[in-house]
């Protein structure tokens, strides 16, 4: 079974039929424990894309399923909420509640799960998000950081099988990227769940297993991140910039300086460099 | 018009269990031209800052001068510095609210004594400046407008009242790469046509590449004033500080490690090839 399988989706925000679309014909397969990075610029509907996933915004036309369930029976929203769950930009934009726990619980009362297992959920999303003993703490009173971890920690209670980060890092300062960035990877490779991030930052989509680059409505590639972020053509076509390494590779070319191989990130850069001198 | 902040504090809920410290004792000049930086972290007090100087709220100590003016002080013409004074807050798109782009972006000029023709221009020519096709974006609803097309034509609206210092809150925050050069491209030129800048900003990439002064808070006190050069190239304090590093300096942090030395000056992406260039080349003459 696949995480994620979409076939031909089709989404217009004015109705339906009409022919302004925000998605042109989306094909994607996420594999169950893949880490996916989506990267577009802004407006090309990779957020119109990611809110199917989760029965945010209805199918209109085409396939598709989410673990295992078809997003076009309307029975099956709730099952794919729960199975999919959703961290967004802005996590002032996600508290219910002026009290952590109170805020985790939300998602887990709503679920049904029994009282005498909510406290032991909590505590155990708290962990993982690196935020034990906040659990009678105010998510106000938190950095950026902190509250997007404390928002991570409430789709986690729930126990998705598939977690979708919708810019989650952008409101944050360097150091909250870096903890959210980090937690990501923990959920990911320690309870082997589906990631599919969406960012902006190219440094960000590096340790995924897959990139999607997407563009007016559509995926138009898809490959390992070496395959994708070294490939300035494609980036361009995507209205993105490479990352810094690959930008160097090309401006070092121009001036006459050419490396071995083109590199991916910094680390690679220096390699490169240094073996010239 | 220099902008002087003199041992300015600022307390939040004073008096009652929740007060906070969010500003102590700061002290500095902005003068005119000039495209300063501040940085710092989530919390430090940046905002507050640029609050207290754009007069939306009082320090609890120390003054704000304007052109040598207190703002504060009782029968000061706030009107003068509501003029001078542009803020673009961080998600400037969340303040839109008019029914056409264009008379969103006049909505700052009413008060101006301008005449219609008048009005009209300064539209035109704010929404060209952000890079808008202004026949085509005029009637439009701003709500119908991309993430990226709202920012600029909020920025439009401030521009369009033509202020001599502009303060930016964190404007790149949610702009993809181009979006983000665009932005900060039009900072440069605004600049570079005698607009002071005051940019609030976590991303040291492009404070590196514009910035001339760099102003870094930490729990609400100045701890760092000075060239951006000077700061932005220290990379131990800047790790010890938690800020962000220029991927510039950061690679030729990690030459230096590998013992490829090539300046402890490094900021700006094009001085990192330059001197990539310089070094290999110097070598193939060896």
């Amino acid at each position: 079974m696949k995480a994620v399988e979409a076939k031909e989706i089709l989404h217009s925000y004015e109705s339906p039929g009409s022919q302004n679309r925000s998605l042109n014909g989306v094909n994607l397969s996420v594999d169950q424990g893949e880490f996916v990075a989506i990267l577009g610029h802004n407006g090309c509907g990779k957020s119109t894309l990611v809110k199917h996933f989760n029965a945010l915004i209805p199918l209109q036309q085409g396939d598709l399923t989410v673990a295992g369930l078809d997003a076009k029976s309307d029975v099956n929203v709730y099952k794919i909420r729960r199975d999919c769950g959703m961290v967004f930009q802005n996590p002032n934009n996600q508290f219910v509640s002026s009290v952590i726990k109170e805020d985790i619980a939300f998602g887990l009362e709503n679920f049904g799960t029994p009282a005498e297992d909510i406290p032991g959920k909590i505590a155990g999303a708290l962990k993982i998000v690196g935020m034990q003993g906040y659990d009678e703490k105010s998510p106000h009173m938190l950095s950026g950081g902190q509250k997007q971890r404390i928002a991570i920690a409430g789709v986690l209670a729930v126990e998705p099988d598939i977690i979708i980060f919708d810019e989650a890092t952008s409101m944050l300062d360097p150091e909250g990227r870096r903890e959210v960035l980090e937690t990501m990877k923990r959920i990911h490779d320690e309870k082997n769940r589906t990631i599919i991030m969406i960012s902006h930052y190219v440094e960000e989509a590096m340790f995924a297993d897959k990139v999607c680059l997407m563009s007016n409505g559509k995926i138009i590639a898809e490959g390992t991140p070496r395959e994708i972020l070294t490939d300035p053509a494609l980036m361009m076509q995507a209205g993105l910039l490479p990352p810094t390494a690959v930008r160097a590779y090309i401006d070092l070319k121009n001036a006459g300086v050419l490396l071995q191989d083109c590199p991916l990130t910094n680390e690679e850069l220096v390699e490169e460099i240094c073996r010239l001198k | 018009m220099p902008i002087e902040v003199n041992s300015v504090s600022y307390v939040y809920a004073k008096g009652t269990p929740f007060e906070t410290s969010a500003l102590r004792n700061v002290s500095l000049t902005v003068e005119n031209g000039e495209f300063v930086g501040i940085m710092g972290h989530t919390g430090c007090g940046k905002s507050t800052l640029i609050q207290l100087i754009d007069g939306l709220m009082r320090p609890t100590e120390g003054k704000i001068l304007l052109d040598g003016e207190d703002i504060n002080s009782k029968g000061y013409d706030r009107y003068k510095l509501r003029r001078k004074l542009g803020i673009v807050f961080q998600y400037p798109e969340y303040q839109l609210f008019e029914t056409t782009v264009e008379r969103d972006v006049a909505f700052g000029l009413k008060h101006l004594g301008l005449s219609k023709a008048e009005v009209t221009d300064r539209a035109r020519w704010a929404l060209e400046t952000v890079g808008f096709d202004f026949g085509k974006v005029r009637g439009l609803s701003p709500m119908g407008l991309s993430g990226g097309e709202k920012r600029r034509a909020a920025i439009a609206g401030v521009l369009a009242v033509k202020p001599e210092v502009l303060i930016f809150d964190e404007p790149v925050a949610g702009l993809d790469p181009l979006g983000r050069d665009a932005l900060m491209e039009l900072t440069y030129d605004l600049n570079a046509a005698g607009t002071t800048i005051i940019m609030v900003s976590h991303n040291a990439d492009a404070l590196a590449e514009y910035a001339g002064r760099i102003i870094v808070l930490e729990n609400g006190e100045l701890i760092e004033d000075g060239a951006a050069r000077q700061i932005l190239s220290d990379v131990r304090k800047l790790r010890e500080k938690q800020l962000g590093i220029s991927q510039p300096t950061l690679i030729a942090e990690m030459m230096r490690e590998r013992g490829v030395d090539i300046g402890h000056d490094v900021i700006r992406y094009n001085e990192l090839i330059s001197r990539v260039v310089l070094l290999v080349n110097g070598g193939v003459q060896k």
